[in-house]
């Protein structure tokens, strides 16, 4: 930094990013308000943030053939409890997990080792692996899906997690971003590791990775989020059984119906879908910034 | 118990040769130091003799046995790095097991649960415990045990990295600038330190530096390398005082060398920029260099004679000790270095005139090839 900035521009830039933050942050807001809010709130537009939580009338409820009085709800915790009831998003979170988690394990496994070798082994060729593996990186995924979905089709595969997972395991981006991570490792550490007896895979799993627990967390992020908040895929492959159904899918079970769409519950689920995500990470953010440096080198 | 014999060491990337086909011979417990500037191919055939680098030709033998295709860690050296190379994640006692464990347990025992229920596992630990413990206490180091890398000194790291090299007991150790990235003070003591524990241990040690103080300090025996060759192999007073080329009585020596052009006439007898030394050459030379030491320049701040050089003195350099007087000779341009005692400096003035005259028979002579040039006995 040189010199002091005048209050001008300096209130220039917190306006800027303040309404670049507000754009951010508005579907958010929309989403947390909605998922507190009644049916006619939503559709009225009243009641601000919150909503008036008065007891409302489940119509849902008097159909089936209840007592109107039976049938009285707080707006909030029904939106919450009608995500639970309406769908088993339980069942949808635990695929998720299941998946995201599979997912970034062997794109680590598989990973971790071609970096190594990128980086730090001499073979011939490998400038131009590293070359094929950047090429890949300019495929997008929407061009590869058909081609994708009739392998695992004529597999027999669609309907399976293997289908969800399958075809992210090997991860171009990861390949990339350890490769250049451990770019930076010293060849030294290298070396005294084969000194003292490791061989190459050892070393991948027992040197280079806990050194490079940072770069890993960066693109665990990265990979955790692409796959726990994907729709494309997954609406892709999992065509019958909804018990293979991920937390994005489980959404369209309060897309409209008859009976109109039930925002305050469709809302609610978003929430419950994307809370997990929202507390990994402010969790994870303290590891991010302290992460393991390479101080014990020079 | 371990003799390491190198013998036609060969070394090229791809057109590029690095090492000219080197033989050298090591002692078992011999304090031996590679020597050279940087890109000499020092660091290189250290690498070679430790397994990791593949020389391009010649063999490397150790104990009598060609170890040319043994891997690394079953040629039972040690290695110390300038970085120390330390594992960052691991403490300093697991950082001193490691090369134990993976040597002395199998892969059973070392895998993450099942190892603890391998029998004999718990026997062995407590052994490498043992070795490491002390270890530790030799170097004084068993405070840090539980520490990081991270938490430690650059002279803490130094000792931990001697440490791990030390707990396996190897044939020989070998030291790829291990001192260079202390600070000055503590490089000094540390020099010292290492060759007590040579004393200490009577293992081989192989050091590679670029710092000709490291060298002379410290082995019984130097090798000046220079772009691939080793110019000179011999005892570090044989190098200082007797040196074959040119480059090697440059390198080795601080303050440099003076060289001072001269020429010999038919006779042998030389001339150096305008005196005449006492002792002749075998024939005549057109372009020789007359090498003197700084210490071997006596200081004449008052007269000269016909066996001195004018010296108009620019700059005195205060080590406490001694003082070093730098200046030209005859006005030429060749910069010139002489010591002189405190007193004997605190009679020069700067800009003044003095004379420095070489001491009798310490001069060296080297021709154009760089070659030393040897006087005719008087």
């Amino acid at each position: 930094m040189t010199g002091h900035a005048s209050p001008f521009s300096e209130a220039l830039k917190h306006a800027v990013l303040i309404i670049g933050a507000l754009i951010v942050i508005l579907p958010f807001y929309v989403m947390v308000s909605y998922s507190l809010k009644a049916p006619h709130e939503i559709e009225t537009n009243t009641g601000g943030f919150f909503g008036a939580q008065e007891q409302m009338v489940d119509e849902y409820c008097v159909k089936l053939g209840n007592a109107r009085e039976d049938c009285l709800e707080t707006p909030a915790i029904f939106n919450y409890t009608q995500a639970f009831k309406k769908a088993p998003l339980l069942r949808y979170l635990a695929n998720g997990v299941i998946v995201t988690a599979s997912i970034f394990l062997i794109q680590a496994l598989v990973a971790l080792p071609c970096a190594y070798a990128l980086a730090k082994l001499k073979f011939w060729g490998r400038d131009m692996v590293f070359g094929m593996v950047l090429v890949c990186l300019l495929i997008p995924v929407h061009a590869i899906a058909l081609p994708l979905y009739i392998m695992l089709a004529k597999l027999g595969l669609t309907n399976t997690y293997a289908s969800l997972v399958v075809p992210w395991t090997i991860s171009v981006f990861g390949i990339f971003l350890m490769r250049q991570f451990f770019k930076t490792v010293p060849d030294d550490l290298i070396d005294a590791a084969r000194m003292d007896g490791m061989n190459e895979f050892s070393i991948v799993w027992k040197v280079m990775l806990p050194t490079a627990i940072p770069a890993l967390l960066a693109f665990a992020i990265f990979s955790v989020v692409a796959h726990w908040n994907d729709y494309f895929w997954p609406r892709v492959v999992i065509t019958g059984d909804r018990d293979l159904y991920t937390p994005p899918l489980g959404l369209r079970e309060f897309r409209g119906g008859s009976d109109g769409s039930d925002w305050g519950a469709m809302m609610a689920t978003a929430m419950i879908i994307v809370t997990p995500l929202i507390v990994a990470f402010l969790m994870a953010q303290k590891r991010f910034i302290e992460g393991i440096t390479l101080t014990g080198m020079k | 118990m371990a003799r390491i014999t190198l013998s036609g060491i060969e070394k090229s990337y791809g057109t590029t040769r690095v090492l000219n086909g080197l033989d050298i011979d090591i002692a078992d417990g011999e304090f031996l130091t590679l020597v050279g500037p940087s890109g000499c191919g020092k660091s290189t055939l250290l690498r070679i003799i430790a397994g990791l680098e593949q020389q391009s030709a010649g063999d490397v033998a150790i104990g009598g046995r060609v170890v040319n295709q043994i891997r690394p860690s079953r040629r039972d050296l040690a290695m110390v790095f300038q970085s120390y190379a330390l594992y960052p994640h691991l403490t300093v006692q697991q950082n001193m097991e490691t090369p134990l464990r993976l040597r002395d347990l199998n892969g059973w025992e070392r895998m993450p649960l099942v190892g603890a229920a391998m029998p004999g596992r718990g026997e062995k630990l407590k052994t490498l415990r043992g070795l490491v413990r002390e270890t530790a206490e030799t170097l004084k180091i068993e405070h840090l045990l539980q520490r990081k890398p991270g938490q430690l000194s650059g002279g803490q790291r130094q000792r931990v990295a001697l440490g791990r090299a030390m707990v396996r007991k190897p044939v020989a150790f070998l030291m790829d600038e291990p001192l260079s990235n202390l600070d000055a003070a503590l490089r000094v003591h540390m020099r010292s330190e290492l060759a007590e524990l040579h004393h200490a241990l009577k293992t081989t040690f192989i050091y590679v530096t670029h710092d000709q103080a490291e060298a002379l300090t410290m082995s019984d025996r130097m090798a000046v390398m220079m772009e691939g060759d080793i110019l000179q192999l011999g005892a570090p007073d044989e190098i200082y005082l007797d040196p074959v080329d040119r480059r090697v009585a440059e390198f080795i020596g601080s303050p440099r060398i003076n060289m001072v052009d001269g020429e010999a006439d038919s006779a042998g007898r030389v001339i150096a920029h305008g005196i005449h030394l006492k002792r002749t050459l075998g024939g005549a030379h057109k372009a020789l260099s007359i090498g003197v030491r700084p210490e071997h320049l006596d200081v004449l701040p008052g007269g000269g004679d016909a066996e001195s050089w004018p010296f108009r003195v620019s700059h005195k350099e205060n080590l406490g000790s001694d003082y070093f007087l730098h200046g030209h000779v005859n006005g030429g341009g060749q910069r010139v270095i002489a010591r002189a005692a405190p007193e004997l400096a605190a009679q020069v003035s700067l800009g003044q005139e003095i004379h420095v005259r070489p001491r009798p028979g310490t001069a060296m002579a080297f021709g154009a090839d760089n070659r030393r040039l040897r006087f005719a006995e008087a």
